[in-house]
């Protein structure tokens, strides 16, 4: 078959072999890609999770300050509320 | 009797000359085993020829998810980095240090203990404790 005057099997099988290595490499590419495409929407659907959660929490907290102003320091140092306010300093009298 | 497919020798002694006697058979037969091998290399080259086109319409298929994929990643990346770069270093210590915050005051206001395990929020890991002591005093080491 593979006689010097029919070299088109020699080549079919060679093209053959080729293209073989060809979808393997290709095959471990889309792995590894899809792998990493995967990781980083679960890393990015985490962090959001985590912030819709935490503000849950800063809600059901700023619910419970109305109760227990306790937690209000707390609170403030993050920004969920406004730090009261000094009281002003009284008028100097005028001669 | 004679066998077709049999040789007849020649007269000399020392050496034999083989004479098929059945020539056109054996040529016939000869055709018919080229035309079957001929066959066969025909179905072969087909066949290796179809497996070439399978396997390079897989290739194409293949190299399309490729580039779809990395494409996305690519996009998926330039976005959640960032982000992510940003979240890890700015809000999450934030809400780390908040939720630590509220930890404590839980100790001190047991009914905010509801809200914590809403969130399944565990109570700080505690100190190491402190060796034990017959009075239950903190025993100080010794100089």
């Amino acid at each position: 078959m593979f006689s010097g005057k029919n070299l088109l099997p020699a080549v079919l099988i060679s093209l053959l072999l080729v293209s073989a290595v060809t979808a393997a490499v290709f095959t471990v590419v889309f792995i590894q890609s899809n792998r990493d495409l995967r990781r980083l929407q679960a890393q990015a659907a985490s962090i959001q999770n985590n912030r819709l959660v935490a503000q849950a929490m800063a809600n059901d907290c700023l619910e419970y300050s109305k109760r227990n102003p306790a937690i209000d320091p707390i609170l403030q140092s993050i920004g969920l509320k406004p730090k009261p306010q000094a009281a002003t300093s009284p008028a100097r009298p005028t001669k | 009797m004679s066998n077709p497919e049999s040789f007849s020798t020649g007269e000399a002694s020392d050496e034999r000359q083989v004479v098929p006697d059945t020539d056109k058979a054996t040529s016939t037969e000869l055709k018919a085993l080229r035309q079957d091998f001929a066959d066969l290399r025909s179905l072969v080259v087909v066949s290796l020829v179809a497996l070439v086109l399978l396997s390079m319409v897989g290739n194409l298929y293949l190299f399309r998810e490729m580039m779809t994929t990395r494409k996305d990643l690519a996009t998926t990346e330039a976005r959640v980095k960032p982000a992510a770069e940003q979240y890890y270093r700015d809000e999450a210590p934030v809400i780390q240090a908040f939720v630590n915050n509220l930890i404590g005051f839980a100790k001190a206001n047991p009914d905010f203990q509801k809200v914590l395990q809403k969130y399944n929020i565990v109570q700080g890991q505690p100190t190491a404790p402190a060796p034990a002591s017959p009075t239950g005093v903190p025993v100080m080491p010794a100089k």
